[in-house]
């Protein structure tokens, strides 16, 4: 039969849209942003500038940490991540802040890939980096965004407003827009209340990972400075008061940078203070307070709940206090 | 016997007629092939139906670690990662059909063609009538209508086969 025998011509025709259709049938079953269209891509996978130039820095087993707060909040997340992974935390300062956190998963060390972890389990894996950023930061009042992607895509993204749950985006191939609003806003003021020497404060506490209520104190000169606190939720679920070197959240108050209070006191201050607490007693309040011998300079007052183990919530989470400088 | 012979002599002898069309169906049906694979290999979502046909025909792990490779080149645009792919198929199809057709009579032609037309740009059209599943999308069209186009045009000018112009049938 000759090549060119219209038989053969049809049939090599047939043949070859056969195996183009199968050809094309391969690349069928796609979620809805990957149906092979620019239209699709700008609605759903287009990476934003602001998500892009984030990227830029990711560099496998580093952490990028860029605005206030961003290093400390970085270290926190790697605690989450495998040790090749990378990482980049952008915060923008205003109220609320926005929280941006990039995670690249690494493709080797034995860790699974991104593609490798089912949509259903990958919400798993947000959950974990968003309980270890609020573990040691407290991020319930932050506008927080969690995006975790593998080699080309994001497979995983956490989004959570303040005081809300979070809203997870997972799938194959996932749109990043809802970064955008945290990436693209503008800073702002940090309206942090303050405190002065004999004035008080008034006050409920929100459950973790609601922040804890932190008041700036700013003292010109060295002075001793009492600190009292009560509060309507007594014995061990009352809420504690501490001062701390500097401005900053009760996650990045250490050890080593709270005040340690005076244990000597003299007999006018012990009598005092042992008056205010019978007086507390009476009205049915926890009373707390401690002395402290301050230099100049600026300090943050922390009150602390007393954070239980308990499934539903502890006693003090909701605490109304009132802290005073004396 | 001339036929034969030269067949003999054009498989892998580099004869230039042979040669050349080998060449030139790699260059118009295989390279875009190639780069389309790439571009859904590397940069598409694993949902799609070739990852389970790949895990059933066992070579789903080199594929993977292909896909990582590609990865490892960073990000392209929406553009390559979307449009390319779809352009570059419906310009290797056209390519095949114009030239295995080219010596047909022009309605025969002009009949397979409209397959891969209606394959191609067709579809994108189908989607704008929204008879078609998908998403609509002009720059789409545009890249479709061109990959055909460009196909038909170097497809039908490809030189007949020389076996079949030379021998006499017996």
């Amino acid at each position: 039969m000759r090549l060119d025998h219209p038989h053969l011509r049809r049939l090599s025709t047939v043949a070859a849209l056969g195996f183009f259709a199968i050809l094309g049938a391969a690349t069928a079953g796609g979620e809805e942003d990957e149906e092979g269209a620019t239209a699709s891509a700008a609605s759903g996978e287009q990476t934003s500038a602001g998500l892009q130039a984030l990227e830029a820095h990711l560099a496998a087993r580093e952490n990028y940490a860029e605005g206030p707060d961003a290093a400390m909040i970085a270290e926190a997340a790697r605690e989450a991540l495998a040790p090749g992974d990378a990482l980049a935390v952008r915060v923008v300062p205003g109220v609320p802040r926005k929280i941006v956190v990039l995670v690249r998963y690494a493709s080797s060390g034995g860790y699974e890939n991104l593609r490798d972890i089912p949509s259903s389990e990958r919400n798993e894996e947000l959950d974990r980096i968003v309980a270890a950023i609020d573990d040691a930061y407290e991020a319930g009042a932050d506008e927080l965004g969690v995006a975790i992607r593998g080699a080309v895509f994001y497979g995983a993204i956490a989004v959570r407003h303040p005081s809300q749950p979070i809203e997870y985006h997972t799938g194959a191939v996932i749109s990043t827009s809802v970064l955008d609003p945290l990436l693209t806003a503008e800073p702002g003021p940090e309206a942090r209340p303050t405190l002065e020497v004999g004035s008080r404060a008034e006050g409920t506490l929100a459950p973790h990972p609601m922040p804890q209520p932190a008041y700036a104190l700013t003292l010109s000169e060295a002075r001793r400075v009492r600190v009292r606190l009560t509060s309507n939720v007594t014995g061990d679920d009352s809420p504690i008061a501490i001062v701390c070197r500097g401005t900053v959240r009760a996650g990045s108050c250490a050890e080593d940078a709270s005040l340690e209070p005076l244990e000597e006191l003299d007999d006018a201050t012990m009598d005092d203070l042992e008056r205010a607490g019978g007086e507390a007693e009476e009205a049915g309040l926890s009373f707390q307070e401690d002395v402290y011998d301050m230099p100049a300079g600026q300090f943050t007052v922390i009150v602390f709940r007393n954070d239980c183990e308990a499934e539903g919530g502890c006693p003090g989470d909701r605490a109304s206090y009132t802290v005073q400088l004396l | 016997m001339k036929r034969s012979k030269r067949r003999g002599a054009g498989v892998g002898c580099g004869r230039p007629g042979v040669h050349t069309r080998v060449s030139s169906l790699a260059l118009h049906a295989g390279a875009p092939l190639l780069a389309g694979a790439l571009l859904y290999v590397g940069f598409r979502a694993e949902s799609l139906l070739g990852w389970r046909w790949a895990d059933a025909l066992g070579i789903g792990a080199p594929a993977r670690a292909l896909r990582e490779l590609l990865g490892s080149f960073g990000h392209v645009p929406d553009w390559v990662r979307f449009t390319a792919p779809d352009a570059l198929w419906v310009y290797a199809l056209t390519h095949v059909v114009a030239r295995v057709q080219r010596g047909a009579r022009p309605p025969e032609r002009a009949l397979w063609l409209s397959i891969a037309f209606a394959l191609g740009p067709g579809a994108e059209l189908g989607q704008f009538a929204g008879v078609v599943p998908g998403t609509f999308d002009v720059f789409d069209l545009i890249t479709t209508l061109s990959a055909f186009g460009l196909a038909s045009y170097f497809g039908g000018r490809a030189p007949l086969p020389e076996i079949a112009e030379r021998t006499i049938p017996t």
